[in-house]
């Protein structure tokens, strides 16, 4: 559970130390007791790091986008604005990117986002996601094929920023 | 999005499964031949490009995390959040109570419950642990349609519904086609319109899917004919 912790830091140092202290520990909380509910989930394919990474980005991104509406709010500026602002400020450039993904594809949903989370952040087989979700492989490549899609349209369109 | 034909999808869904490579000639061929495709090609090679990059940087964090040194606090993270846990997951998401606040809400919720069964007196299931959440394979059962002179307008299926999940039905061809998804359901049936039992083949496979935000949690699956 350290690890949750020292990731956090490591993602706020790359999104520009947006959360104080105080906020991290509360996003380190809610990690942690999200990965722990899920722990029966955590079958070994990947590394305990690896899948602890999914809770910590999801609940950073989170909180994150929730900091982002309320300074929004504050300015009277619409949302996308500072969100288009994160992504073109090339201190954070690639956090924005990954946040603007971890958005999109927290909108996405299951099964579609789970198979390209764990194709790519834990570099399953089809196979490999097939056998744990108790599918064919062609329906797998179907859901994945339909979520890059929907993934592509949706990043295109800016619809995750609403 | 651009409308593809059903054999340019099926075409870029090989591509971006890695199934056939973007320079195989016909490949090549569709996309001189259709622009459309080409541009659908190229924005789906981007956007796997993208998801690579952003899970190399994840590669890194994570190696960067192994290598942080300790952050203050750290170790008393898993004691808060087990006490936590046991208080209960009503307050999980909000703010930390104080000490107080919470002794206070256990108090409370106990006499209600306290007060409850005394009221309730020997109804069991008022009585009665909560039941678990059914993860578990065996909590799933397609019940109908099954076997042979199937009826393909109702689906039935057995299965309690954990807080926070719902069910969804997949109908399948015999070679794996998906046919027909639910929307989330939240009763142990679906039910299909007219023409939609029409439009089946009939010889069917047909899942039962538990779920819940992280994914697929049980399973069952079953063949019909009719």
């Amino acid at each position: 559970m350290k690890f949750l912790s020292r990731l956090l830091v490591v993602l706020n140092r790359r999104h520009g130390g947006m959360m104080t202290p105080d906020e991290l520990e509360e996003i380190a909380q809610d990690s942690v007791a999200a990965a722990l509910e899920k722990l029966g989930s955590f079958d070994g394919s990947s590394t305990i790091e690896t899948w602890l990474y999914g809770y910590g980005s999801f609940h950073y991104a989170n909180a994150y986008r929730k900091k982002l509406r309320r300074s929004a709010k504050a300015s009277r500026r619409p949302f996308e604005e500072d969100v288009a602002g994160i992504a073109d400020a090339p201190v954070v450039d690639r956090s924005g990117d990954r946040l603007a993904l971890e958005i999109a594809l927290e909108k996405l949903g299951p099964p579609e986002s789970e198979i390209i989370r764990q194709r790519y952040f834990q570099d399953q087989s089809f196979e490999a996601i097939a056998q744990r979700l108790g599918q064919k492989v062609a329906t797998v490549k179907t859901w994945f094929y339909r979520g890059l899609r929907e993934l592509g349209t949706s990043l295109n369109s800016g619809e995750h920023h609403a | 999005m651009t409308p593809l034909s059903p054999e340019q999808e099926r075409l870029l869904e090989q591509v971006v499964a890695g199934d056939v490579a973007p320079d195989a000639p016909h490949v090549r061929n569709e996309c001189d031949r259709s622009p459309a495709f080409a541009r659908e090609l190229d924005a789906a090679i981007a956007l796997i490009r993208r998801l690579e990059s952003v899970a190399n940087d994840a590669r890194e964090d994570i190696e960067d995390a192994r290598q942080e040194s300790s952050v203050p606090g750290e170790d008393a993270i898993a004691d808060t959040v087990r006490e936590r846990l046991r208080k209960g997951r009503a307050g999980a998401s909000t703010a930390r109570r104080s000490v107080l606040q919470s002794t206070v809400a256990i108090l409370a919720l106990a006499a209600v419950l306290g007060l409850a069964i005394v009221f309730i007196g020997n109804d069991e299931s008022a009585t009665s642990p909560p039941a678990p959440p059914h993860y578990l394979g065996d909590a799933l059962q397609c019940v109908a349609p099954r076997g042979n002179d199937a009826d393909f307008r109702v689906f039935r299926f057995n299965g309690i519904l954990p807080k926070g999940a719902w069910f969804e039905v997949v109908i399948l061809a015999q070679d794996g086609t998906e046919l027909i998804r639910s929307h989330r359901l939240d009763v142990n049936e679906f039910l299909l319109s007219d023409e939609q039992v029409r439009a089946l083949p009939d010889e069917i496979e047909w899942q039962v899917l538990l779920r819940d935000i992280g994914g697929v949690r049980s399973s069952a699956d079953a063949v019909a004919a009719r």
